[in-house]
């Protein structure tokens, strides 16, 4: 198992199943240890794309897919995913290459937000802003609040 | 940002790492993507 190979599965599965990996599972297929396989995912290093729970080393972020559910929903038939923030909503919508159905809420007044996004458009279609609180210099400070 | 530029962000930023030949930017190659998108000035320039 080296870092590419496990990115490769992480991601995989990710995307062609609809579901975040656990570290048993990523040992069974690997055939390694599961204290191993969460030696893997702290060591993959690689970049901000894939961070572990900083508490149970399990996958947390594997970006711009978030493992724990959030507000922000994306749905391709059966599959579901949840993303980090508003950005990468739509690059969830961008990896996953189908028709999408985007669910989350505005951060102002938590009305709700629903956008249907196929793989060409160039224009979500709603007249709609996106936010961002920090600057890009503090963006990597503290992850998991950014 | 209007979020059709944030879209236009996303599918720039996030490259395929499925691919075998993906690999993490660098600082500079990521700056080069946000200028690209239209996010320039102070607020978006990387550490």
């Amino acid at each position: 198992m080296n870092s590419s190979t496990l990115r490769r599965f992480i991601y995989e599965t990710l995307i062609d199943d609809g579901r975040v990996l656990s570290s048993g599972e990523i040992a069974t297929h690997f055939g390694v240890s599961p204290s191993d396989a969460l030696q893997a995912l702290r060591e993959m290093k690689i970049g901000k794309t894939i961070l572990p729970d900083p508490h149970t080393g399990e996958l947390w972020m594997v970006g711009p897919f978030s493992a724990a559910e959030t507000q922000y929903s994306i749905r391709a038939g059966n599959r579901r995913w949840f993303a980090n923030c508003a950005w990468d909503m739509l690059g969830v919508a961008n990896l996953v290459g189908e028709p999408v159905d985007i669910e989350t809420q505005c951060t102002d007044c938590a009305g709700p937000i629903g956008l249907h996004l196929e793989p060409d458009d160039e224009s979500v279609g709603a007249d709609l802003l996106v936010h961002f609180l920090l600057p890009a210099q503090r963006w990597y400070n503290d992850i998991g609040f950014t | 940002m209007p979020i059709d530029a944030v879209l236009r962000l996303a599918r720039d930023w996030y490259t395929d790492p499925r691919s075998e030949s993906w690999r993490p930017r660098s600082r500079d190659e990521s700056q080069r993507v946000l200028t690209e998108a239209g996010f320039v000035g102070e607020f978006w320039q990387l550490p």
